[in-house]
């Protein structure tokens, strides 16, 4: 990050944003991006037509076009990615959708269980005293690109 | 974080912006005959290619789907420029092949010709949706806050007036093929098409400029496109042939040659590195698209 010479690496994590004014949606031809009841930004892979406009559009890189190609050894399939690539559909546009299946049954996201330190956090926006909100007011934590008006749902605590 | 280029758009976006461009122009150059009442062999080929090229265009574009059987969505979000795009250029090549068809023979039980008040009508309508067509092919990129080198106002009006430049090319490519028809008219019609394709060129190359030195103060990622449009493909292909080797030449045929068989030649040239310049612009502008770094303080 920054502008040479003054240079320095940092870590970001990379995940969809979920933005409040989300230009995925603005740019989606067929209505396949959407947002879900519980403000979620989401894809109906029945309804995307795969043009990978959104993958353009996306200021934050969350999205990416599944072309259907072998997986990470090439053609063989590792058992993993077998069973994994039954539930993805090749030629549409997929993204973290914040294991909203997981969610919906009360957890919290599969990366907010699994991080060894605690670093991420999974809560109510909209709740002036849940968690998250304190921490984003407290720590001033803050939005990737914010002049672009997107206003994303996902704030990074500073060091 | 270093700076990464688009990938998800090709040379097939490229080809339909193109095409898409071109057909529209070179509509709209023939329109403008019709008004005038001139260069009538002309007006009519380029009538009825302008819709089929954009139609060519438009199956490149669906060509490139991920999934083509779920395409008749792209017409329900109006929010997008790919909406947006797909009923302009499906009003479009309606109302111009409608407008076009009734003056070939084998369409002439058609009920209205140019000259009637209703296909004049059609005509206009046509007209300002090849309009709205060539400045679509700008906007699809030009929304994209993600990419500054697209993100700028210039674009759009690049894009336009590349659409005419590369119609009128067509015009030039095709108009010596009616050497019987236009007969001794031939070296005038050539003459005329040629000055007015070197104005349309000086405005193009204008309208570069000014869109390169907006980039070139657009911060980080537009100077890297920059740097990625220092290629053979773009400053050869694209600025000595597509522009100022057509400009010259163009130039010299327009004011020194009279011999019909000599100016047709250069006619074919220049229409050919006109219409190669104008396909590597949008498929280099697409290509050098750098994305925003995602962390930037």
């Amino acid at each position: 990050m920054g502008t040479y010479p003054l240079v320095s690496r940092r870590f970001v994590p990379r995940l969809c944003m979920h933005c409040e004014n989300a230009p995925c949606i603005d740019v989606c031809p067929t209505g396949a991006s959407y947002r879900g009841e519980d403000g979620l930004v989401l894809i109906d892979s029945d309804r995307c037509a795969g043009c990978r406009y959104c993958v353009v559009a996306c200021p934050y890189g969350a999205r990416y076009f599944n072309d259907g190609k072998a997986g990470y050894f090439g053609a063989v399939l590792t058992p993993p990615e077998e069973l994994g690539y039954q539930k993805h559909r090749a030629g549409v546009v997929e993204k973290c959708d914040f294991c909203i299946d997981i969610v919906k049954q009360g957890q919290e996201p599969a990366c907010v269980r699994a991080c060894p330190t605690e670093a991420r956090y999974f809560g109510d926006l909209d709740e002036p005293y849940s968690e998250i909100s304190q921490l984003i007011r407290s720590k001033q934590g803050f939005q990737l690109h914010k002049e672009l008006g997107a206003d994303p749902s996902v704030y990074y605590l500073p060091v | 974080m270093s700076l990464e280029r688009q990938t998800a758009f090709g040379w097939l976006v490229a080809a339909d912006v193109f095409l898409g461009g071109a057909g529209a122009g070179v509509f709209l150059i023939s329109f403008i005959m019709d008004l005038l009442n001139k260069y009538e062999p002309l007006a009519k080929i380029g009538g009825v290619s302008g819709p089929v090229l954009v139609l060519i265009g438009a199956l490149i574009l669906f060509a490139d789907l991920g999934a083509k059987t779920r395409s008749y969505r792209l017409v329900f979000s109006p929010s997008s420029w790919i909406t947006r795009g797909t009923w302009i250029m499906t009003v479009f090549i309606l109302f111009g092949l409608a407008y076009s068809l009734p003056a070939f023979g084998l369409f002439a039980w058609i009920p209205w010709g140019k000259a009637t008040l209703l296909g004049g009508a059609i005509g206009v309508v046509a007209a300002i949706f090849s309009v709205l067509t060539m400045l679509y092919t700008g906007f699809f990129f030009s929304v994209v806050k993600r990419i500054p080198f697209w993100n700028t106002a210039a674009l759009p009006l690049l894009f336009f007036f590349a659409s005419l430049c590369t119609g009128m090319a067509i015009l030039l490519l095709v108009a010596p093929l009616f050497v019987a028809t236009l007969g001794e008219q031939l070296v005038a019609t050539l003459h005329t098409l040629m000055i007015a394709e070197i104005v349309l060129l000086l405005m193009q190359l204008l309208v570069l400029g000014v869109y390169l030195e907006v980039a070139r103060n657009g911060g980080t990622s537009a100077v890297e496109s920059l740097r990625l449009l220092k290629s053979p493909l773009f400053i050869g292909g694209v600025v000595l042939l597509g522009l100022v080797t057509s400009l010259g030449l163009l130039l010299y045929a327009a004011l020194a040659i009279s011999d019909a068989l000599i100016l047709s030649t250069m006619a074919v040239i220049g229409g050919i590195l006109l219409l190669a310049g104008g396909f590597l612009l949008r498929y280099i502008v697409i290509r050098a698209g750098v994305y925003l770094p995602l962390y930037s303080t």
